[in-house]
């Protein structure tokens, strides 16, 4: 088990308790993703709860050892990601003759088309916020590193 | 709760007294304390008026995310002592602005009562999208059906916008966390 | 007495939105500014989300595609726009909040009064 001398909290039941939940943020977030056709939520707020199980890691254990387990070029590889997934969704329609978010093109069915569509953009939306979240906190975070190089 | 928004009424009036302390309030934690309480009501506000995709956004957005953007930022930000200002300043801002404030309730007189529902106007666009939606599209929640099929480009453009806020926030710290030559993952000075 | 129950909300966004101007005013501290102008933007999409309250109403997920049947829904139009307001608030206060930061690291102070007097000099 690692010592505690490393962690800024050190009281026993934050660590547990936080041990504890962190899946469990992380799984409603992907529940709230997966589920914005059919219930409140959307690509948006599970981004936010996402970057928010990172965040919590990172209070009541040190950023350095969030940052070993997901590295900053990652989190900035997600946020890209995100934003070419709903571009590229956007430009396969204008590709194949119709106009830009056309999601007629994935299938002949048009509620299937239509889910798919929306699946896949709110999925590039979430991947974009839970990305761009962590990239400021992670940037506030790391800016005295900065201060002190120049 | 159907016909009178007493509910509403008191959320809001807290919300203005605590606006009210804001301004006032001297002490850098106090103020960030103060606007996660305000996020925390705003968002109990959009849930009684019957909007959980606005409450859960502000939920997460307002008392989680931006609260613990703060209280990082603070760090960096010691206190200050506040110069005041001359009283005919002060007087010549808060007559301005309730002056402002007259005008803007006297236009909002003119305004459908909150609660009307010829608030959806027939033949209007949100008219057009719930009658339209199984038709067009056929899923279940409307909200996300006008953002991400109906209106598309507007939450792209708005995707584009957080994304280059985020590249901003690197730009003005610099990218240390970028450099080559360090370990994987940034170490963080011991303070 | 009916107004304040007809137009009570309205009135207390608009008082929001007043008040949060005037402390951007008032303030000489950058970040009380910035504060202000997050109070701003909440008092701003209250007030949205309120023009499309409806009495009865219920949320916007469709239980039925019926609406006849199943009864009235608020308006889904201001919610949708003001989602992606809230996100966008955050990604703002974000940058303003670095620019603060930076202003402080290089000028030692963030009051106006302070920073003008510099720039005097």
């Amino acid at each position: 088990m690692r010592k505690r001398v490393d962690h800024p909290i050190q009281s026993l039941i934050v660590i547990y308790v936080t041990r504890f939940l962190l899946p469990f943020i992380f799984a409603f977030g992907i529940y709230i993703q997966t589920h914005s056709s059919n219930s409140p939520g959307g690509g948006f707020q599970a981004g936010v709860i996402m970057a928010s199980a990172l965040i919590l890691h990172s209070i009541v254990f040190s950023a350095t050892s969030t940052l070993k387990v997901i590295p900053f070029n990652l989190l900035l590889i997600f946020a890209c990601l995100g934003m070419a997934t709903y571009l590229t969704v956007g430009l396969s329609g204008a590709l194949f003759g119709k106009t830009f978010l056309d999601y007629g093109i994935f299938s002949n069915k048009f509620i299937e088309a239509q889910e798919l569509g929306i699946f896949s953009v709110e999925l590039g939306v979430g991947f974009a916020v839970f990305g761009t979240v962590c990239i400021i906190f992670y940037s506030f975070v790391q800016g005295e590193l900065e201060e002190e190089n120049t | 709760m159907i016909a009178a928004p007493y509910l509403e009424l008191a959320l809001l009036s807290i919300i203005l007294v605590l606006g009210t302390a804001l301004i006032f309030v001297v002490d850098y934690m106090k103020s960030i304390i103060i606007i996660a309480i305000i996020s925390v009501l705003a968002a109990v506000t959009y849930l009684v008026m019957a909007a959980p995709d606005v409450a859960l956004t502000e939920a997460a957005v307002g008392a989680c995310a931006s609260t613990c953007v703060l209280l990082v930022g603070l760090r960096y930000l010691e206190g200050e002592k506040s110069i005041p200002h001359k009283w005919w300043q002060l007087s010549f801002c808060i007559g301005l602005c309730i002056a402002l404030l007259v005008a803007l309730c006297y236009y909002s007189m003119e305004m459908h009562q909150y609660g009307d529902s010829m608030a959806i106007v027939k033949g209007g666009a949100s008219h057009y999208y719930m009658a339209n939606i199984e038709k067009d599209i056929g899923i279940r929640s409307l909200v996300t059906a006008i953002l991400a099929s109906y209106r598309g480009m507007d939450t792209f453009c708005e995707t584009l916008v957080i994304f280059t806020a985020g590249m901003c926030v690197i730009f003005v710290f610099g990218c240390s966390c970028l450099k080559p030559n360090k370990e994987r993952g940034c170490n963080e000075k011991e303070s | 007495m009916n107004f304040i129950l007809s137009h009570g909300p309205y009135f207390l966004c608009l008082a929001i939105i007043c008040i949060a101007l005037l402390g951007i005013i008032i303030n000489g501290n950058y970040l009380k500014k910035l504060l202000c102008l997050g109070l701003l933007q909440t008092g701003t999409i209250i007030f949205f989300v309120a023009l499309g309250r409806v009495n009865g109403g219920t949320p916007p997920a469709l239980e039925c595609f019926d609406l006849e049947k199943c009864g009235a829904i608020v308006d889904p139009l201001p919610q949708v726009l003001m989602l992606t307001a809230i996100v966008v608030g955050l990604a703002t206060t974000a940058v303003g909040l670095a620019l603060v930061i930076r202003i402080k690291q290089n000028f030692g102070t963030i009051e106006e009064q302070k920073l003008l007097e510099l720039e005097k000099d």
